[in-house]
């Protein structure tokens, strides 16, 4: 790849990364789900495994960095670096056959790359998500105050913004042919806000705010951080004549970890909040989380995995409370499963002259979920999707531009709950190149 | 199908996806409805009385009588007025008379009996801004008394031809504005207080040829109290002239307020209207026509914004047995502030405005169940 083209693509991403929080701000709206615990959790492995069910803890792939397993990181060729923007537009549904529908946007990961030595050591670095709490639920009451006088138009907007992220730091250790390991720590951070907002308008003239009355916007914000340890095991079993063919198996633990997090409610808009009550601080103990994959590749056309995760979040602890975990009471937290699986076929495989077309990969998917906290006790939260997507190559080798959707269900409308239906759609950009080249004179 | 049209259609797809937000109260299920807005009634921890000063001075009007109510007290009113030659009217002919003119617009207290003032000449220049009602100011000679009803449109009073005599040297000097200081309007007798216009009150000044109108540049009004008044169990009297406020104090750390959201704000106060109402036949005992409210801080003077208006401020008028003081932004953001726990005010303060220059009682109760109380509208916090 020639330089200007890569800064372009690298510029690409920057706008991506500068452009998009600013969307997700604007918007920011997900499902009504995201209010419980510490937000909706986020699984973001590759743009690759993102069109395969989501995960992929057995796969190594010369082409994107796997972050579902750090030791796949020892098999690395080029310096990679990739972002990915999402859209997402939910649709919910409650028993009466109430609707809202909701959009929003947000750069979702930016990773970079490289191989300390080709094949055998490589580095990796992540900024990812791991949970978010983004909804929006707004009620509309006439309400009649007869100490007043007035009848008005109380609009009430019940939102929640943030979430935690992680940046990855780790590398990939080449052991023996057929054993690679990987060490990653994670540094998990963020701030998780829910807000009340509570404004005003005249019954008989719409948008008009009446006089005498003030909104009012309440915030109760989290900040959490803490950091935890990621070991990983990639063991290949080799079934072709091809050096690529194979099954690879892989299994990732991430340690139990321990957040510390401070509480402010506050009272007002963004730059003139005032603090009300007492801020609070407390630990927020986080459970292990285990994944095992399988994945199957063959003649560099075809791949296959499929994976499992357990996060025993049952056992979760916090001196601080959270929609559906009462420190003192209620637990509706339960252990979460994730299963997956997804399909790759790329018909050119290593062939760069064949046809475009030919070149293009195309992924399926599907993933199953039990989420980590419950809306209702002996309500499982359960979501269903598939993924597909197209990884389309540039003019420039080992570059690729992955075009991903998500469709799903999630929830029931039963016991006053909801339904969401969303689709999601995922743009990646995935650059290499070669670097750190030893200069040779004859 | 080219590159190009590959790329198109992906940006296509991204377009699609940034659909339009539709919100709900889908899902309110799950929230609850814990953060509906509800009144909490706040009444004040204490009511007293405090004086302040009450500024009379180029007011709307002058007032002058006396007036025995059988509910407030005696009060006596002496009215001041100065007059102004304007620079290019001149006396230049022989003055055959001088006429007072003014125009009454208020009347307090008997309105089917007369009453008579005295006028007398103030002997030198006299302050009035700023000046208060308790104000003693030395009035010279007697020049005459004038008896009319307090009921008629247009009160006139001829000066004497030797109070005329001894001042034509003044009415032609071109000094005349600084060497003539004005009338003192003392009662004398009458069981009324009345008001004059003070944009309508005239000198006339009658010469062969002419006829000069002088009008008036400033007035100011003295009031006393010569009789306490007689009040019901468990009232307070705040009245108008007198420099008198009521301040009120309010608990805004009370668990049912504090740190809570502030929407909207009422302070009603409750008055004994029956008790106003009730008078002598041809008596009349006018309210006042506004009241004001206005926070202070614990030093007693006004907190203002940086637009110099005061952070409390509202204004009302005593209807339906109560004043409602419906509170602005400005006000409301005050409160607020309150609420969660600054003292920018320390006290609500009742007053009259002093553009209006009145007598106007209002009955104010004392029982800890009709002390005047803010209707708060609140979001509890949800902590």
């Amino acid at each position: 790849m020639n330089m200007p083209a890569f800064h372009r693509l690298l510029g690409l991403l920057l706008v991506l990364g500068m452009a998009m929080p600013v969307a997700a701000q604007q918007t920011g709206e997900g499902s009504v789900y995201s209010r419980f615990g510490l937000g909706s959790r986020l699984d973001y492995a590759s743009s690759q495994l993102q069109a395969m069910g989501g995960s992929g803890v057995g796969l190594f792939n010369l082409n994107y960095l796997n972050l579902s397993n750090p030791a796949t990181w020892s098999d690395q060729v080029l310096t990679r670096a990739s972002g990915t923007v999402v859209f997402q537009q939910l649709r919910a549904i409650d028993a009466s056959g109430n609707t809202a529908s909701l959009g929003s946007g947000a750069l979702h990961a930016v990773q970079f790359s490289f191989p300390l030595r080709a094949r055998r050591i490589g580095i990796g670095l992540a900024f990812r998500p791991y949970t978010r709490a983004n909804y929006l639920v707004r009620t509309e009451t006439r309400q009649i105050v007869p100490e007043l006088g007035d009848t008005v138009q109380t609009r009430i907007d019940y939102a929640g913004e943030g979430g935690l992220q992680q940046l990855n730091a780790g590398l990939g250790l080449y052991l023996h042919p057929r054993l690679s390991v990987g060490i990653r720590a994670d540094l998990i951070f963020g701030i998780i806000e829910h807000t009340q907002r509570t404004r005003f308008f005249d019954p008989e003239l719409p948008g008009v705010i009446p006089s005498g009355y003030m909104p009012t916007l309440f915030a109760t914000s989290t900040r959490l951080a803490g950091v935890r340890a990621t070991v990983g095991l990639l063991l290949r079993l080799p079934t072709g004549t091809q050096g690529s063919d194979g099954v690879a198996m892989g299994l990732t633990l991430s340690t139990p970890t321990v957040l510390r997090a401070t509480r402010v409610y506050t009272l007002g808009e963004s730059l003139d909040r005032d603090t009300v009550g007492t801020t609070r601080r407390g630990d927020v103990h986080l459970p292990l989380s285990v994944a095992l994959g399988v994945s199957y590749q063959q003649d560099n056309r075809w791949t296959l995995v499929v994976d499992g995760h357990y996060e025993p979040w049952s056992r979760f602890r916090s001196d601080l409370d959270f929609a559906g975990y009462d420190p003192n009471g209620e637990n509706l937290f339960k252990d979460r499963l994730r299963l997956s699986a997804g399909l790759e076929y790329l018909p050119a495989g290593t062939d760069y002259s064949a046809p475009y077309f030919h070149q293009i990969a195309y992924r399926l998917g599907v993933f199953w979920e039990q989420a980590y906290v419950a809306p209702r006790s002996n309500v499982s939260l359960r979501t269903l999707a598939l993924t597909g997507g197209l990884s389309f190559p540039t003019l420039f080798p080992g570059t690729r531009l992955d075009l991903n959707l998500e469709v799903g269900t999630r929830g029931t409308t039963a016991r006053n709950l909801v339904r969401d239906t969303y689709y999601r759609i995922g743009l990646s950009v995935n650059v290499g190149e070669r670097w750190f080249l030893q200069r040779r004179f004859n | 199908m080219r590159r190009s049209s590959v790329w198109s259609c992906c940006a296509l797809l991204l377009l699609l996806a940034t659909g339009c937000d539709d919100p709900s109260a889908v899902g309110i299920g799950l929230i609850g409805e814990e953060g509906l807005p509800v009144t909490v009634r706040l009444p004040a921890d204490s009511v007293q009385i405090t004086s302040q000063k009450d500024r009379t001075g180029n007011t709307s009007r002058v007032l002058a009588g006396r007036v025995v109510d059988p509910l407030t007290g005696t009060l006596a009113a002496t009215g001041y007025v100065d007059f102004v030659m304007s620079g290019t009217a001149r006396v230049d002919t022989t003055i055959v008379g001088v006429r007072l003119e003014m125009p009454p617009d208020y009347v307090y207290g008997d309105t089917l009996g007369s009453v008579t003032l005295a006028l007398h000449d103030m002997p030198e220049d006299w302050p009035y801004a700023g000046v208060g009602t308790d104000t003693t100011l030395t009035a010279g000679p007697l020049v005459r008394t004038f008896t009319f009803a307090p009921t008629d449109t247009l009160v006139q009073v001829d000066l004497p031809a030797a109070w005329i005599a001894a001042h034509d040297t003044t009415f032609r000097s071109r000094t005349f504005s600084t060497s003539f200081h004005g009338f003192q309007f003392a009662p004398t007798e009458g069981n009324a207080v009345v008001g004059f216009r003070f944009s309508d009150i005239r000198m006339r000044v009658f010469t062969v040829t002419d006829t000069l109108t002088l009008t008036a540049s400033k007035v100011l009004t003295t009031v006393a109290r010569e009789q306490a008044p007689a009040l019901p169990e468990g009232r307070l009297l705040l009245q108008d002239g007198l420099g008198q406020g009521v301040l009120l104090r309010f608990n805004f750390m009370a668990d049912s307020v504090r740190e809570a959201g502030l929407h909207a704000a009422v302070l009603e106060v409750p008055i004994d209207s029956v008790q106003l109402k009730q008078t002598p036949v041809g008596f009349v005992r006018p309210l006042p026509a506004t009241v004001r409210l206005i926070g202070v801080n614990a030093e007693g003077n006004v907190p203002v914004t940086s637009l110099g208006e005061p952070i409390v401020l509202a204004t009302t008028t005593p209807e339906d047995g109560r004043l409602r003081f419906r509170l602005g932004s400005t006000s409301l953001q005050t409160l607020q502030r309150l609420m969660l726990g600054e003292t920018l005010v320390q006290y609500f303060r009742l007053e009259f405005p002093t553009d209006d220059n009145t007598l106007g009682p209002l009955l104010l109760y004392t029982a800890p169940t009709l002390r005047p109380t803010l209707i708060l509208m609140v979001t509890p916090p949800s902590l």
